[in-house]
């Protein structure tokens, strides 16, 4: 059976669906999706590799008697799916019981999106624009990997229970990793890039914050560290986007299935009170390029505000980890988020700094559940007296992210979006430097 | 039909994964998965195309395709292809045991692991175990000749327990343990597993008091796990080829003294002391023979881990480094089984001769950089006061120049390691193990 086209999926899904019910399963779901990527590899500063992608896979989830297994395969013919179904039969009947487990419901959408047809010349053109701009105006800068790619994912989602999803989605993407190297010196790795649904209108380099990141990069080739500039060892921060993304990402992992379940979230028991600065809104984007609309349990996603002016407004369980809680269920995609913007540009903000950090980006250890942080600064630059002031190298971020986010004075009026994230420069104080 | 200095590779790659997640005894993932793909890659010109699907499409297919592919960026102009070298291998390599995936044996360990933790530990606030089985079976052909079947097969086991600490603020700590090998072969209960799992339960009860690191440079003694890590991070990185084609800083140093002369570093292929190590490669996923990659020798730095292109560029011989973890994925230069050569020092006679200083312990990730500075998270540590043991540290960043800390290092303890627990995370994923033992040097830590 042809699984290419979106016909072929719905087969290959109904059928699978009928035959995880055959076994003798109470409920059951069914995501049958494929993928197709073309993708155009730089290194060195060259394009060196064309190649194209093409996945296939389908997911079946059974449940009987509470006991739930889930099996992925590959092969979506007749007899693997007749064989999958058996060993899910066969797994489930090993698992434990949980009354909380079940499929969804009802859940019906259509879903297509973003460009769904690859132009490999396109790719390569858009490409070619970049290094050349990079050449004329970062010419210090080597980008050491790179990828401009088109994405297109189809997926047909089918359960006992009455949902239907069918999705098409279709997403540019570009991004790299670079540094800046001038005879001997050598600047720290800095990295951009993001999913758009389309590369027109402004070239590509201007797409994800890309050209800021290597010109900052270019700009790091002599830093000096926090403690050679004889300085506080408490300051403020203005966050990047790209600096920011990992702290807001520990702050949805409180919110979402493992800290509720193994009750080590912060804000567990915090909904409508004030967790972070009434500067902070963070809402959910489904609609954000390359994001799949549906959460990994089959639930069609809706926009969401989570945190409202400071205020939590939702946790963010799945399905079970709902019934496991008694917390609400709020579907969430795989990634889509967005603060809203302030009301300055982000070089009006830095004027007001007296001393502390521009962080481009945090090298750092998975913060701790508590939000203890403590990364290095990487291609990051001092300001003093309302400007920058240099670049720092061999200097450490440390401080508590519940905390930092409680301290945020203000959001620039500019926001960077890489489709995982729609984010402004952040302004923050009570951070360590050392 | 190959045109003049063209190479070409054709690869079957078949992933099996297993992943159980238990919270409290209560299953909350119990999935298995199975990727099969094809992939073509070829060379012209300098170019390279690929083409990549499911594992029963056509080869010749792909192979066009993958040619088509490289023909089309020849638009951009001829490109200087130095031959690449032409080593081959033959034959079966790895483990052939089959994964034994989605077992109720494992599943009844679990419980049962569970819940003598939960009489041994009652007040804790939550256990996560988290078993993780990968096994990548890969047919390489190649035009210089390979045919070879390379089996990958490992096995982890994460153990978090969870609690509070003084203030009210949760806490944890994972250990890890890994195998070569399907998750039934987890040792869980061994005596020397409870043993492990006891200490962690004691790390813990010790970080429910802990106090902020005094941010700086400090004097550390790295236990055998972080050691591994920092030669995987601090020059393991920088000395892949193709980092140092991208300009990290090892490019000019070789034959330079990069460390302390009791400090050396070797890249294993497959075995160490006779023994077959964590994550054995015998032929890497370019149909390279793999060999043992000496990085440091006694301080000065020897050579890099190399691809076939990589080699070629440098005018050095291919060491079996090219790694891919999925069907589609083109294989990079990536490490194996990195590792720091043990000394002849005890480890605690390198803390007994600490003034001030700290003890870390274990880490949960870390990262390279181009300019050889390094940083790894750090989840367990404790203060060292006048060659005694102090209070727990809170979580930390290590950070520093890989030169300057292994120039620094002034003791290598003899209880090497081996450890093989997470991923390596250069643009793909990939199973590697680091080796080390107990080594005092300094280092900058973060902190208040």
């Amino acid at each position: 059976m042809d699984a290419g086209g979106p016909d072929g999926l719905e087969a290959i899904a109904s059928q699978s669906l009928r035959q995880v019910l055959a076994q003798g399963f109470e409920q059951a779901m069914v995501d049958a999706r494929t993928g197709v990527s073309t993708d155009l590899g730089i290194e060195h500063d060259r394009i060196a590799v064309l190649g194209t992608t093409q996945t296939r896979r389908a997911t079946l989830v059974g449940i009987v008697a509470g006991r739930r297994a889930r099996i992925d395969t590959w092969d979506l013919s007749h007899e693997a799916i007749v064989g999958a179904a058996s060993a899910l039969w066969r797994a489930a009947q090993v698992a434990p019981v949980d009354e909380s487990w079940f499929v969804s419901s009802g859940q019906r959408a259509t879903v297509e999106k973003g460009p769904l047809d690859a132009d490999p010349e396109l790719l390569v053109d858009r490409a070619t624009e970049w290094l050349d701009w990079a050449a004329a105006n970062t010419p210090t800068v080597r980008i050491k990997i790179g990828q401009v790619s088109h994405q297109l994912t189809r997926s047909c989602c089918l359960s006992s229970e009455g949902s239907e999803i069918r999705c098409a989605v279709g997403a540019l993407s570009a991004g790299a990793a670079f540094n800046a190297r001038e005879g001997p010196l050598t600047s720290s790795y800095g990295a951009a890039g993001g999913c758009s649904h389309d590369f027109v209108g402004r070239p590509l380099q201007e797409h994800f914050g890309i050209d800021e990141a290597m010109r900052a990069a270019a700009r790091s080739l002599q830093p000096r560290s926090w403690a050679s500039h004889g300085l506080p060892g408490v300051g403020d921060v203005l966050l990047a986007p790209a600096a920011a993304a990992p702290l807001l990402e520990w702050l949805l992992g409180q919110l979402t299935d493992e800290r509720l379940l193994t009750r080590t979230s912060l804000f567990r028991d915090q909904v409508g009170q004030q967790i972070a600065s009434p500067q902070l809104s963070l809402t959910h984007r489904p609609g954000a390029p390359g994001v799949i609309p549906v959460s990994a349990d089959g639930h069609i996603v809706e926009p969401l505000s989570v945190i409202d002016q400071g205020r939590l407004q939702t946790l963010l369980p799945s399905a079970h980890g709902s019934r496991k809680t008694g917390l609400s269920h709020r579907p969430i995609a795989s990634s889509g988020w967005a603060v809203a913007a302030g009301d300055r540009p982000w070089c009006e903000r830095l004027a007001e700094i007296e001393h502390g950090v521009l962080v481009s980006r945090l090298a750092m250890g998975r913060p701790a559940a508590n939000g203890d942080f403590s990364g290095v600064a990487k291609n990051s630059f001092l300001i003093r007296d309302g400007r920058v002031d240099g670049a720092l190298g061999e200097t450490m971020v440390s401080g508590n992210i519940a905390q930092v986010l409680g301290s945020i004075h203000a959001l620039s009026r500019e926001r960077l979006d890489t489709g995982d994230w729609l984010l402004p420069w952040i302004h923050a104080s009570n951070v360590h430097y050392s | 039909m190959l045109e003049g200095a063209a190479y070409e590779e054709a690869r079957d790659h078949e992933l099996r994964k297993s992943r159980i997640v238990m919270v409290d005894g209560r299953v909350l993932e119990n999935q298995c998965s199975s990727e099969n793909g094809r992939c073509a890659r070829v060379r012209i010109g300098g170019h390279w195309g690929q083409a990549a699907a499911p594992g029963d499409a056509d080869r010749a297919t792909l192979r066009d395709r993958a040619r088509g592919h490289a023909r089309t960026l020849a638009r951009l102009g001829p490109r200087a292809a130095v031959p690449l070298p032409a080593a081959h291998a033959l034959g079966q390599f790895g483990l052939a045991s089959e994964a034994g995936l989605c077992t109720s044996v494992v599943l009844d360990r679990l419980q049962g692991l569970t819940a003598r933790c939960r009489q041994s530990y009652p007040a804790l606030t939550s256990l996560k175990l988290m078993a993780v089985e990968d096994r990548h079976v890969k047919r390489i052909h190649t035009s210089f000749g390979s045919d070879a079947v390379a089996i990958l097969h490992r096995s982890v086991l994460m153990v978090t327990m969870a609690t509070e600490d003084d203030e009210g603020r949760p806490i944890e700590l994972t250990e890890r343990v890994a195998v070569r090998g399907p998750l039934a072969d987890l040792p869980l209960e061994s005596g020397l597993f409870a043993s492990r799992i006891d200490e962690l339960h004691g790390h813990l009860q010790a970080k429910r008091h802990a106090v902020p690191v005094r941010a700086g440079e400090h004097v550390v003694v790295l236990a055998p796990r972080l050691t591994g890590i920092l030669a995987h991070e601090a020059m393991g990185h920088p000395c892949e080829a193709d980092a140092v084609r991208g300009g990290a800083v090892t490019g000019s140093l070789l034959g330079h003294q990069v460390a302390s002369d009791e400090v050396t570093l070797i890249d294993v292929a497959h075995h160490h002391e006779g023994q077959e190590v964590l994550v054995p490669v015998y032929v890497d996923d370019e149909g390279v023979p793999a060999v043992d990659a000496v990085l440091i020798e006694r301080g000065i730095l020897m050579g890099y881990m190399h691809s076939r292109e990589t080699a070629a560029d440098m005018g050095r011989p291919p060491t079996g480094n090219a790694r891919a973890w999925g069907a589609a994925d083109a294989p990079l230069v990536r490490m194996r089984n990195t590792l720091i050569l043990p000394g002849t020092r005890r480890a605690q006679e390198l803390v007994d001769e600490v003034d001030d200083g700290y003890w870390l312990i274990d880490t949960n990730n870390g990262e390279a950089d181009a300019t050889t500075e390094f940083m790894f998270g750090v989840t367990m540590g404790y203060e060292i006061r006048h060659g005694r043991l102090g209070r727990a540290i809170r979580d930390t960043t290590v950070s520093g120049s890989a030169l300057k800390v292994l120039r620094q290092v002034e003791g290598v303890a003899n209880d090497l390691q081996w450890h093989s627990t997470g991923y390596c995370g250069k643009r793909q994923l990939m199973v590697v193990s680091e080796g080390g033992p107990s080594l005092r040097t300094r280092v900058r830590l973060g902190g208040r």
